[in-house]
């Protein structure tokens, strides 16, 4: 009784989640113009979005700034996780971790706010005419800015973990610290830079609120694009570039949590690990 | 308190240049000493074995050879070189570490090749340096496998090698580049004592076929008495000993190096004058000279060393307070004058029996008072467990 009870909350549960999710990717293959009755399976809309040209700039421009902010993210990141795990002073140490973190728990209204002032001061100061001139560096630096604390929480434990040992056999075996770093640390946290990575990757592509304070007029990406087509009348091309953007998601999340299963599931190293 | 040690004459002589030097080498952490001004040479070819119990500083004296720490104070030298400040990667010392350190991510052969890959070598022409071969690399690869027999593993993941092949993957890599001294931290610790014994003789036989100086840091004593030329006693920081094993045994400098290296009963005494030392309420005859008159003393009585004898004949007489086999002897503890002996002794005697005890004078062995004098007490609350206990290292050790 017990049993099957838990399992019907469950599915409440699931239910709640998904169904929502469900019903957008369903009614972006409706056949008819309808958002509340499905008239019959087509890739009609789909056809319809790729033919509007804003949306394969949208496309293009959100990929263009995920790729390269989560790049960004990614090396800055591990820098400062390996930069973090030196430090020798503990106050020092913890005082940094807090301040990293700001970006992930500031509110996103906030974080996109007070960007959006810094780069209107910065457009001041500079004296640039044109905000549009800058606009693709914003947008490049807020999503890289955002992404930073969750690929040094996610490549700071492997650097924990990993400890000097090997770094210093390295060292000891006549490795330069920077070839040691590339040649033995680096292959050995690659697992948290990765899903870093991904996490970064995910979160540029799927970010509304911080884009909509400092994207410029000439750069719209994929969420601000399905905004503005929500303030007209909701069609289901809207539908369809969801389930876009849903399914490359899902996509990446899989495949690192894949990844992440599959190191865990691999008995732990015996000489590997640190003291 | 500068101690500038001479390495007495060792079993061998090693009229070898000195290859590695320290001076006075003091190290912190977080403002507690660990290193006190430490000095110490090791010649070319020596087997020396850093040893003493978790915290006395022998890892840190190994780090800092290594070049993995870097000291507050004082002097090392390489050679006639100083390299104090010269970093690890340009040092001519390897490591086998504690826990291997093999890279999880190359599998044996490119663990060993790593050294040579970075290597440049002098080129035949004039363009100055060039890197090793696949050939060359190969070729050397394969020699050092066989040393440590480990042939055919070449393709093997190091996390698939039991912990004995990845100490030998260890050794291998950090022979591979014919360093001139070769620094060991605990190499054996993680093994059980089997192939403990077994690695113990094939390091010994690693060393004296390449002739290479080995630093080796253990806290097992018995591991260093059987494989080191030189023995360097450590506690608290300062070298307390140097010697070879035998002087070590025989002839310990304190209180804490007879306690540390084997069993030892060690009573207050008195000299009284050269060749008579007066303990436990009896005068003794001894070897031991050049002491003031009626100088306070720390007296060590090895548990083999001491005779059972009828109550009548011993120089000492007390009470049996227990009696436990250990196999090749009986191990006794025998009450006089409220101070626990420990006597080895193959002949077996009943609990509560009184019984006589004999010491030559060759088996008396007197040291001067030192800080450790009176910290080890008598076999009152002896029991293996404890002693294991206080001997076994730590993991948090520097």
């Amino acid at each position: 009784m017990k049993k099957y009870a838990s399992r019907i909350y469950m599915c409440i549960i699931f239910g709640v989640l998904y169904i929502p999710i469900l019903t957008v990717i369903l009614f972006s293959f409706n056949a008819g113009e309808s958002t509340a009755e499905f008239e019959g399976f087509s890739f009609y809309w789909y056809g319809e979005l790729f033919r509007s040209p804003d949306a394969w700039v949208a496309l293009r421009n959100t990929l263009i700034l995920a790729v390269s902010s989560s790049l960004l993210a990614t090396v800055i990141g591990t820098a400062a996780a390996e930069g973090i795990y030196k430090m020798r002073s503990r106050l020092i140490k913890t005082a940094v971790n807090s301040v990293t973190n700001i970006p992930m728990m500031n509110p996103d209204i906030v974080t996109g706010m007070s960007m959006m002032l810094f780069f209107a001061a910065l457009v001041g100061i500079l004296g640039i005419a044109d905000y549009n001139d800058i606009g693709f560096l914003a947008m490049l630096i807020s999503h890289t800015t955002f992404c930073l604390p969750y690929v040094i929480l996610s490549v700071l434990p492997g650097i924990n973990e990993l400890g000097d040992t090997l770094s210093e056999a390295a060292l000891d075996l006549g490795c330069t610290p920077v070839k040691a770093f590339f040649k033995v640390k680096l292959p050995n946290i690659l697992p948290g830079v990765i899903s870093g990575m991904v996490m970064a990757f995910t979160l540029s592509l799927d970010d509304f609120v911080i884009s909509y304070f400092v994207g410029p007029s000439n750069f719209q990406t994929l969420p601000l694009l399905i905004y503005s087509m929500t303030k007209k009348t909701v069609k289901p091309d809207m539908y369809a570039l969801s389930t876009i953007v849903i399914v490359a998601v899902f996509t990446l999340l899989i495949i690192s949590n894949m990844r992440s299963a599959k190191k865990t599931a691999t008995p732990k190293r015996k000489g590997a690990r640190a003291k | 308190m500068a101690k500038l040690v001479e390495i007495k004459g060792t079993s061998k002589s090693y009229d070898g240049a000195k290859v590695i030097e320290l001076k006075n080498i003091s190290k912190s952490y977080d403002g507690e000493r660990v290193l006190d001004s430490v000095s110490l040479y090791i010649r070319d070819g020596e087997f020396v074995t850093l040893l003493g119990p978790s915290g006395c500083g022998k890892t840190t004296t190994l780090r800092i050879i290594g070049g993995f720490e870097m000291a507050d104070e004082g002097e090392l030298y390489f050679g006639d070189t100083e390299i104090s400040d010269v970093p690890a990667h340009k040092r001519q010392v390897n490591t086998v570490f504690q826990k291997y350190a093999l890279f999880p991510h190359l599998n044996v052969y490119e663990n060993i090749a790593f050294p040579l890959r970075l290597k440049k070598v002098p080129a035949d022409t004039k363009r100055g340096t060039r890197k090793l071969t696949e050939d060359e690399i190969r070729d050397r690869v394969t020699e050092m496998l066989a040393m440590v027999a480990l042939s055919g593993f070449e393709n093997k993941s190091v996390s698939t090698l039991s912990g004995g092949q990845q100490q030998r993957v260890a050794i291998a890599r950090a022979l591979i580049s014919h360093p001139k001294v070769l620094l060991l931290d605990e190499p054996l610790g993680a093994l059980d004592l089997k192939l403990r014994k077994d690695m113990q003789n094939e390091l010994k036989a690693i060393q004296q076929a390449i002739g290479i100086t080995f630093v080796y840091v253990t806290h097992d004593q018995e591991e260093a008495l059987s494989m080191s030329d030189t023995v360097v006693v450590m506690a608290d920081g300062e070298i307390q000993q140097i010697g070879t094993p035998t002087d070590i045994y025989n002839e310990p400098k304190n209180a804490f190096v007879a306690d540390f290296i084997g069993e030892s009963n060690i009573i207050d005494g008195i000299m009284l004058e050269d060749k008579q030392v007066k303990f436990a309420g009896h005068v003794f005859e001894c070897l031991d000279g050049g002491f003031d008159k009626n100088e306070p003393v720390d007296v060590v009585v090895r548990p083999e060393d001491v005779d059972v004898v009828p109550p009548d004949k011993g120089m000492l007489r007390g009470q049996v307070t227990g009696v436990t086999f250990k196999g090749v002897h009986y191990e006794i503890i025998v009450d006089i004058k409220g101070f626990k002996w420990m006597i080895q002794s193959t002949d077996y005697v009943e609990p509560d029996e009184n019984i006589g005890l004999y010491i030559e004078p060759d088996a008396i062995h007197v040291m001067k008072k030192s800080k450790y004098s009176g910290k080890f007490g008598d076999y009152s609350s002896f029991s293996d467990e404890i002693d294991q206990l206080s001997n076994a290292d730590t993991a948090e050790e520097f």
